[in-house]
């Protein structure tokens, strides 16, 4: 660990003070989405991104002349850490881990001060227009075209698996502006108001029963110039800084330490009788083999951001834990399915409208399971994570 | 380039040690029977102590080299990547660990002599609380102890085997179920032997003593604290144990990656097979999770001095979820290669099958860590 900056920061004092306040002042009915393992949707986290931005804590991970916390990675970790901890939210994504660094690195001036502030104060919610039906893993794929005409741009095509596209008020989104050089250059970043004429929204079904993702349609949608970030054409550029900024996510294995927390108490509370005491014995056991795991994983993530705050490279770290998280969680959800058992897979919800008669935590239980499956597909599948490792250590 | 480990414990100590065992590995490979390569294990156990390694872990007021835990560890690491059939842990580690905590007469004299290598101590040992004798199929070791004569009777198996040990130190519940420590002179009892060889190619000793008559003052501690070094002891072996293991997962991928790199069938190299190269990926993957945590612990050891038996019943858990894991997917990628003697990763993988095994096996370690969490 760098022990000057270490000198300077009490880690511990600055972990209580997080705790004072996020276990007090986050609603309860946030805290209960969270802690059944609920969707969360946009009122509810805006509401705790209000609460966090008045105390001061809108973006742990901006400099502070933005609006920022300016802390660094290791505080930036303890914060998820005790937001977990705490059953509360962690802060929306799309704005303050994805787009917002984007911006303060390469957005103009104006481009700042219009779109910054209310990403800080959760007034205004993004999404991410990258995957199309024939750009997925191969991202640089991608078809949807802007040409100039004028001072904007005039931007066709289709996005798909856009989460929260039905909610959000903007989506970054990368487009072809150019098809006359190699596929990774030509492609342009743009800003892009969900509701613009031409742009259609379809929602996908999945099979956890959840609205999260959609299919946009743009049709002859009509973006300003001023709206495309940084240089035309340099958006492969941009889109790969985004993903570098998020390249630790999975360094916080609070939120899974809880969802372990969480299955160990259902198995407690479904398995009580003495009759059921074999198969109680044999889920905790397999409990306890996923929290083996899990500390491992801890600890590479520890080892991680020590790395970045000592300026050591981290090169497989991130895949590693990306991709050994994301299947322990798929693991973890497995056990909470065979514990709901047979007669609880009967009674799962139609849709998330639907209302819903059964045992409400047990469908939740059930969505969970399903929705982790998109785990090892989302930010890098495994076999893309498993591509990045390889390429590392054969060297090719 | 293709990947090559980082060492945990990188220091002179690490780069020292690997360097001795490759010697040793090499110099080794000439000799054909059985005789000839225990009789050069031996002489690698004496360079070991002229090199000062038995007094890593003693004080500089007894005689040793007051050398840390994260330096024993970075000589255990350095072996291991090149699986040097040595009890280093068991032979010059625990022994110092066991006595630490204890008082008993001429303790000095004792641990300046191990320091130096005139006294070489053969640890064995009777799992003393209940849940760790679950451990033991092959244990039935008894000793009377009276005022007026001291006998042991009964058997041991799979000990790891010190060479040219001059006493043996075993640690045993007498007929009251008091635990006891004894230092016997080798040269004053007469057991009956056996030698074998472990999967690791590490000799290993059976012991049956038969009316064995001990004097009482080779009996050098006893009693409650006895009993909390013992099971200090067990946990520092699994960690070392641990170190161990991550050590020959590291080099026995850094072997596998190179072979995969090299090696051509349909006019390709093995590398450029994706089911190959993932198959690489995945137990990568659990070897930087697993060598992190060894890291962590070991060091949160080193700087407490104490081991959380839970916190290191997962460290084990894991390990046996990962360990046999990289050892079979290093055995399938090699083809026949794998199976093999002469290959280098089939000794590291025959120490890392053996680590699993060695202080708690995975099933042992799962129980543990039920059983406090029960307690929690």
């Amino acid at each position: 660990m760098n022990t000057d900056v270490k000198a300077a920061i009490d880690y511990d004092a600055f972990r209580a003070e997080i705790h004072a306040f996020v276990s007090t002042q986050c609603p309860p009915d946030i805290k209960q989405i969270m802690a059944l393992n609920r969707k969360l949707s946009r009122e509810p986290w805006s509401r705790w991104q209000k609460i966090l931005f008045a105390r001061g804590w809108g973006a742990p991970n901006w400099p502070v002349e933005y609006g920022g916390t300016g802390w660094n990675p290791r505080q930036q970790a303890i914060f998820g850490e005790v937001l977990a901890e705490n059953d509360c939210p962690p802060q929306y994504h799309h704005g303050l881990r994805h787009i917002g660094p984007v911006l303060i690195e390469f957005g103009s001036e104006s481009q700042k001060a219009r779109y910054l502030p209310p990403i800080l104060d959760g007034s205004e919610w993004w999404c991410q227009g990258y995957s199309e039906p024939n750009a997925g893993s191969d991202l640089a794929s991608l078809k949807t075209h802007a040409r100039i005409e004028g001072d904007v741009f005039i931007v066709n095509g289709q996005k798909t698996w856009t989460s929260h596209a039905q909610e959000s008020d903007l989506m970054y989104t990368l487009v072809r502006t150019s098809d006359e050089t190699r596929k990774q250059e030509g492609i342009s970043l743009l800003i892009i108001p969900v509701r613009s004429t031409g742009i259609t929204i379809r929602p996908i079904r999945t099979i956890d029963g959840w609205h999260h993702v959609n299919e946009v349609f743009l049709d002859n949608v009509e973006v300003p110039l001023s709206d495309c970030i940084g240089e035309i054409g340099d958006g492969w550029k941009y889109g790969k800084f985004l993903l570098a900024r998020e390249r630790l996510n999975s360094a916080n294995t609070a939120p899974l330490f809880q969802y372990l927390k969480r299955t160990r108490t259902l198995i407690n509370e479904r398995f009580s009788k003495p009759e059921q005491l074999q198969r109680k014995q044999a889920l905790e056991f397999r409990l306890l083999n996923a929290e083996a795991e899990l500390r491992a994983i801890q600890e590479l993530g520890l080892e991680a951001i020590d790395a970045v705050m000592n300026k050591k490279p981290i090169r497989l770290q991130p895949s590693v834990l990306k991709l050994n998280s994301a299947g322990l969680f798929q693991a973890i959800t497995e056990i909470g399915m065979e514990i709901m058992g047979p007669e609880y897979a009967a009674s799962m919800p139609a849709d998330e409208q639907s209302v819903f008669d059964g045992n409400a935590q047990a469908a939740l239980w059930l969505q969970n399971y399903f929705y982790s499956r998109v785990r090892t597909i989302y930010g890098g599948s495994n076999e893309v994570q498993k591509n990045m490792i390889a390429r590392e250590i054969f060297g090719h | 380039m293709t990947f090559t480990v980082t060492p945990i414990f990188g220091s002179e100590f690490q780069e020292s040690a690997s360097r001795f065992a490759k010697d040793a590995e090499i110099e080794s490979s000439g000799l054909l029977n059985a005789d000839q390569k225990r009789q050069h294990r031996d002489q690698k156990w004496k360079e070991m102590i002229a090199l000062g390694w038995s007094a890593c872990l003693i004080p500089e007021a007894d005689g040793g080299l007051d050398g840390s835990l994260l330096d024993f560890c970075a000589l255990l690491e350095g072996t291991a990547t090149h699986a040097l059939p040595l009890p280093l842990s068991s032979g010059m580690g625990l022994p110092a660990i066991l006595l630490a905590p204890l008082r008993f007469k001429d303790k000095s004299s004792l641990l300046s002599s191990m320091a130096d290598g005139s006294i070489r101590p053969q640890l064995i040992y009777q799992p003393l609380d209940p849940f760790l004798k679950q451990m033991s199929h092959e244990m039935t070791l008894n000793i009377i102890q009276t005022a007026e004569k001291c006998v042991l009777q009964g058997k041991v198996a799979g000990v790891e085997r010190v060479p040219e040990a001059t006493h043996l130190l075993l640690c045993c519940q007498n007929q009251d179920g008091d635990p006891t420590l004894w230092l016997i002179p080798n040269n004053e009892i007469s057991p009956t032997v056996s030698h074998e060889i472990r999967i690791d190619s590490r000799d290993s000793l059976s012991l049956t003593f038969n009316a064995q008559k001990l004097q009482n003052d080779w009996c050098i501690a006893s009693g409650s604290a006895l009993e909390a070094s013992f099971a200090r002891m067990f946990n520092y072996g699994a960690l070392l144990s641990s170190v161990e293991a991550v050590a020959s997962m590291g080099a026995a991928l850094e072997q596998t990656i190179r072979y995969l790199s090299e090696r051509e069938q349909f006019g390709v190299t093995l590398s450029s097979f994706q089911v190959l190269r993932h198959y690489l990926a995945d137990v990568y993957a659990k070897y930087d999770s697993i060598r992190a945590f060894v890291s962590a612990l070991t060091r949160k050891v080193s700087d407490s001095g104490e081991i959380q038996n839970r916190e290191l019943s997962l460290l084990k858990l894991y390990l046996s979820q990962v360990g046999p894991k990289l050892a079979h997917t290093v055995i399938q990628v090699h083809g026949g290669m794998g199976m093999t003697e002469e290959l280098w990763a089939t000794r590291l993988n025959k120490r890392l099958l053996m680590t699993n095994l060695e202080f708690g096996d995975g099933q042992f370690h799962a129980e543990r860590a039920y059983i406090t969490t029960k307690a929690d």
